[in-house]
C-alpha cells in the first residue's frame, strides 16, 4: 500500500513538473478550511460533521484543462453508540489527491470542474479502551469549485469534493463508508 | 307520491345493478386451488417464499408442494419462482405425499388412484372418489398432506469444525438406562401384538388405546389422558396422552413419541396386524421411559404420548401437534420412536433423522446412545422425510427426531402380517429404548436428592459498542437466587445445547456475571449451575439467547 502511494504521489508529481515546464498557464497554491458531511449515518450519528483543512496546487493549463494536487487533514471526535456515552472515539483522515479539471473562466470568476484519485489513511481509535482501526485505499474523487480574483495574486476559492470511500478490515469484512462531501474555502496565491 | 316511490325503485334498481358486479368481483375467489411443485432450483429463496405469502404445505428434498390459486400462481410468475402445476383442483381433496421408492411403488399407486412423481422416491397421491387414504397401497409410507402452511427450511450452514462435544454421561442417568429391561419391553410388544390388529379404524386399535391408558394410569404420573381426533373424513381414534409434569419448568415440554396403530396388507389389515417392530417397539420404550422416570422429579415436563392413524398418513400427530401450536406450548423437543427393534445385522446402528432446526437434538441423541445404550448412532438431516410421527411437528416449528433402524428400511417383515416379536433383536431393542431413555432424561433433568435447585430467572443483554470500524460487547446475565447455592457456575456455548464451555475459573458469589469475551456479531447460548457448600453442582438453568434489552413482561430477577 505504501508502495502505491509513493507511486501515485510519484506520478503526480511527474505530470505536474512535465505540464509547468511545456504548457503550464498558471500555478497557484491555495490553503482552506471546512467541513465534511459524511454520507453514512453511523459516521453522523458517531462524529457529526467534521473540520477539514487542505492545501493545493493548482495547475491551470493553456487551454481549458487543468491539474490540482494537495494533502487535506480531516479530524473528528465522537462518542462510541452504545447504551451510555461511555467511550470516547477519534476518526482522523489524511488524503492526497491528484484532480484533472475543466474549467472556465467569466470575468474575475474561473469554474473548476474534474474527478481523479485519491489516497487515503483513515485512523479511528477507542481512546480509553485498546481498540483502534488503521487503513489505507485509493479511491475515485470528484471535483467542484471557483475562485474569484480579488486582488493582485490573490483569489478567493472554495470547493467541494466528494470521496466515495468504502473501507474494509479485511476481504471478508463488510465494508465501512467512511467518505462523503466535503466542502472548503480559503485563499490562493499565483505563483506565476 | 307515486314520483317519489318511482324515483326511489329507480334509484334502488340503479344501486343493484351497480352493486352487483362488485359484490361478486369481492366474492370470486382467485380460481380453483392448485397444488404446485416449486423446484429449488437456481434462484430459489426459501426468504423470497415467505415473502410472497406462499401456502407451503410440505418441503421436498428438491422441491416444496404448495397450495395457490390463480391469484397467487400470477404473483409466483411475477417474481420470478419457478413452479409447475401437479394438480390443478387438489383444494377439494385429501392429497397424501407418498413414499415410492420404484417403479412398481408408483405403478401399485397408479392402479389404486391419481399418482404423479415429485422427485425420485416421493410421489403425490389423490382419488377422484372414496377415500385416498384407505387406497394407498400398505407397503407404502405416507403423509397426509399438512393441514397448514408450513415453513420451508433455511438451508442448513456448512459445519465450520467439528460438532460440538455431546455432555459427558451421568451416573445417575446410566442407572436409569439400567433398569430398561428387554423383559419389560417385550412384555409390552406381546401385549400389542395379541390385539391381532391395532389398524387405526378397528374396535382392536381402539382397546389397544385403552390398555395404554391403563397402563400409563398404573404408572402414577400426573395426568393421562385420551385425546380424540377425526380423521379420513368420517373415522375417529384416540392418542393416549400422560404427562409427568416438570417441578422447576412446568411449561416446558419434551415429548417422547410412538405410533401404537398398526397395518398390514389390505386383505388382513382389519384383522391381523400384528406391528410388532412397526410400532409396537416404539410403544413399548415410550412406555418403559414413562415407568422409570415416573417415581422421579424433574425440572421439565415430559409427555409420553402414543399416537393413533400413523399409518393411515399421521393423522393422530397432525392433531396433536396442531392443538400444541394452537395452545401456544412451549415443546422444546420431540423424539419420535418408529421401528427400533429389527436388526438385519449386529451390531446394528440407530438412524436419527432431522431437520436443519432439529440437528441439536440429534447431536445429542448421538452422544446420549453412546452413553446409555450403549449404540451407534447415524445423524441423517433431511427435511424430506416426512413418514412418521416427527413430521407434523417439523411442520408446525418443534424440534423433532426420528429414531429408526434403517434409512431406507430393511424389515422384510414390513406391513405383513410376519412383523411379530419373534423377529426383534432383543440386545438392539434394550440399547434402543435406553437411549432414547438417555437423552429424554438427559432433557428433562432428574432432580437429584442432596444436589442444589436448578438456578431459574436467568436473563441476559447484550450490551453493544460501536464506532465505524469496531465494536465493543459484553453480555450481562442474571438469575435468581438459589437458596441452597453456595455460588454458580456460567456456561457458554455457540450451538443450542451441547458444548457448554465454563467461563468462570471460581464458583461466582453473586448473582449476575459479566461476559467481555464475545464478540457483537456472535451467537450465544448461556446457562447457570448452582453449586452447593460441598460442591455438587445443580441441574442447568434454562437456556437463553441474549436479548437487546429487557422484556418488558419478562420476569426480573429480586434485588438482592
Amino acid at each position: 500500500m505504501k508502495r502505491r502511494a509513493a507511486l501515485l504521489g510519484l506520478a503526480g508529481a511527474l505530470a505536474l513538473g512535465l505540464v509547468t515546464s511545456a504548457k503550464a498557464q498558471s500555478l497557484s497554491v491555495s490553503a482552506a478550511g471546512g467541513g465534511m458531511f459524511p454520507s453514512n449515518g453511523l459516521y453522523r450519528d458517531i462524529y457529526g460533521r467534521s473540520l477539514a483543512l487542505a492545501g493545493d496546487l493548482w495547475l491551470d493549463l493553456r487551454g481549458p484543462f487543468g491539474f490540482t494536487a494537495g494533502f487535506s487533514a480531516l479530524s473528528d471526535d465522537g462518542v462510541a453508540l452504545g447504551p451510555d456515552d461511555l467511550y470516547d472515539v477519534k476518526l482522523t483522515r489524511r488524503t492526497v489527491p491528484v484532480v484533472a479539471y475543466g474549467r472556465f473562466g467569466v470575468g474575475p470568476v474561473t469554474v473548476r470542474a474534474g474527478a481523479g484519485l485519491a489516497f487515503h489513511r483513515v485512523e479511528e481509535t477507542w481512546r480509553t479502551v485498546d481498540l483502534g482501526f488503521t487503513g489505507t485505499k485509493t479511491a475515485p474523487r470528484f471535483l467542484l469549485g471557483a475562485s474569484v480574483r480579488l486582488i493582485g495574486r490573490l483569489s478567493f476559492t472554495a470547493y467541494a469534493t466528494y470521496d466515495p470511500l468504502h473501507m474494509k478490515e479485511d476481504p471478508y469484512a463488510s465494508s465501512v463508508d467512511v467518505g462523503g462531501l466535503t466542502a472548503v474555502a480559503g485563499l490562493a496565491w499565483r505563483i506565476f | 307520491m307515486k314520483t317519489l316511490r318511482t324515483l326511489l325503485a329507480v334509484l334502488l334498481a340503479a344501486g343493484l345493478v351497480l352493486a352487483a358486479p362488485g359484490a361478486l368481483l369481492r366474492q370470486r375467489p382467485g380460481g380453483p386451488v392448485a397444488l404446485v411443485k416449486i423446484p429449488k432450483g437456481p434462484g430459489y429463496s426459501p426468504a423470497l417464499v415467505a415473502r410472497l405469502g406462499v401456502d407451503v404445505r410440505q418441503e421436498l428434498r428438491t422441491s416444496l408442494l404448495a397450495l395457490a390459486d390463480a391469484t397467487d400462481q400470477a404473483r409466483l410468475r411475477r417474481s420470478g419462482v419457478r413452479f409447475s402445476v401437479l394438480d390443478r383442483t387438489a383444494g377439494r381433496r385429501e392429497l397424501f405425499v407418498v413414499g415410492a421408492g420404484s417403479p412398481a411403488d408408483l405403478a401399485a399407486l397408479r392402479a389404486a388412484g391419481r399418482a404423479v412423481a415429485v422427485e425420485p422416491g416421493t410421489a403425490i397421491f389423490w382419488t377422484e372418489t372414496g377415500s385416498a387414504a384407505e387406497a394407498v397401497p400398505a407397503g407404502l409410507p405416507r403423509k397426509a398432506l399438512s393441514a397448514r402452511t408450513v415453513r420451508p427450511a433455511r438451508p442448513a450452514a456448512a459445519p465450520t469444525g467439528p460438532a460440538p462435544a455431546a455432555p459427558p454421561a451421568d451416573p445417575f442417568i446410566e442407572t436409569l438406562a439400567g433398569q430398561v429391561t428387554a423383559s419389560s419391553l417385550n412384555a409390552t410388544v406381546q401385549t400389542l401384538q395379541d390385539f391381532q390388529t391395532r389398524y387405526a379404524s378397528t374396535s382392536n386399535c381402539e382397546a389397544a388405546g385403552e390398555a395404554l391408558y391403563a397402563a400409563f394410569s398404573a404408572l402414577g404420573l400426573d395426568d393421562v389422558a385420551f385425546q380424540t381426533f377425526t380423521f379420513a373424513g368420517s373415522y375417529t381414534s384416540r392418542n393416549v396422552v400422560a404427562e409427568k409434569t416438570g417441578s422447576t419448568f412446568p411449561d416446558d415440554i419434551y415429548i417422547v413419541c410412538a405410533h401404537y396403530d398398526s397395518t398390514s396388507p389390505s386383505a388382513t389389515r382389519l384383522t391381523h396386524a400384528p406391528g410388532a417392530d412397526d410400532n409396537a417397539s416404539g410403544t413399548a420404550a415410550v412406555l418403559e421411559a414413562a415407568r422409570v422416570l415416573a417415581p422421579h422429579e424433574l425440572d421439565y415436563t415430559v409427555r409420553f404420548i402414543a399416537f393413533s392413524a400413523e399409518e393411515w398418513g399421521l393423522y393422530g400427530s397432525r392433531a396433536y401437534a396442531a392443538a400444541a401450536r394452537t395452545a401456544g406450548e412451549r415443546v422444546r423437543g420431540v423424539i419420535n420412536l418408529d421401528m427400533i427393534a429389527y436388526a438385519d445385522a449386529m451390531p446394528e446402528d440407530l438412524q436419527i433423522i432431522v431437520n436443519p432446526a432439529s440437528e441439536w437434538l440429534a447431536d445429542l441423541y448421538l452422544g446420549a446412545a453412546a452413553s446409555y445404550g450403549p449404540l451407534a448412532a447415524t445423524k441423517t438431516v433431511d427435511a424430506s422425510f416426512v413418514y412418521s410421527d416427527h413430521s407434523p411437528f417439523w411442520d408446525t416449528n418443534y424440534p423433532a427426531l426420528l429414531a429408526i433402524e434403517d434409512d431406507p428400511l430393511t424389515n422384510p417383515y414390513y406391513h405383513k402380517t410376519t412383523d411379530t416379536l419373534s423377529t426383534l433383536q432383543p440386545d438392539f431393542f434394550t440399547a434402543s429404548a435406553r437411549a432414547s431413555l438417555g437423552l429424554l432424561a438427559e432433557l428433562a433433568q432428574p432432580v437429584k436428592a442432596g444436589y442444589p435447585g436448578t438456578p431459574t430467572g436467568l436473563l441476559a443483554m447484550w450490551e453493544v459498542y460501536y464506532s465505524m470500524f469496531r465494536s465493543l460487547a459484553t453480555v450481562h446475565l442474571t438469575w435468581r437466587d438459589q437458596a441452597d447455592a453456595a455460588g454458580y457456575n456460567v456456561y457458554r456455548s455457540s450451538t443450542p445445547h451441547l458444548g457448554y464451555v465454563k467461563l468462570n475459573a471460581a464458583p461466582i458469589e453473586g448473582r449476575t456475571f459479566t461476559d467481555d469475551t464475545v464478540v457483537a456479531e456472535g451467537t450465544y447460548y448461556y446457562v447457570v449451575t448452582a453449586v452447593g457448600p460441598t460442591g455438587l453442582e445443580s441441574n442447568r438453568s434454562a437456556e437463553i439467547v441474549p436479548a437487546d434489552f429487557f422484556i418488558d413482561d419478562a420476569p426480573r430477577p429480586e434485588a438482592p
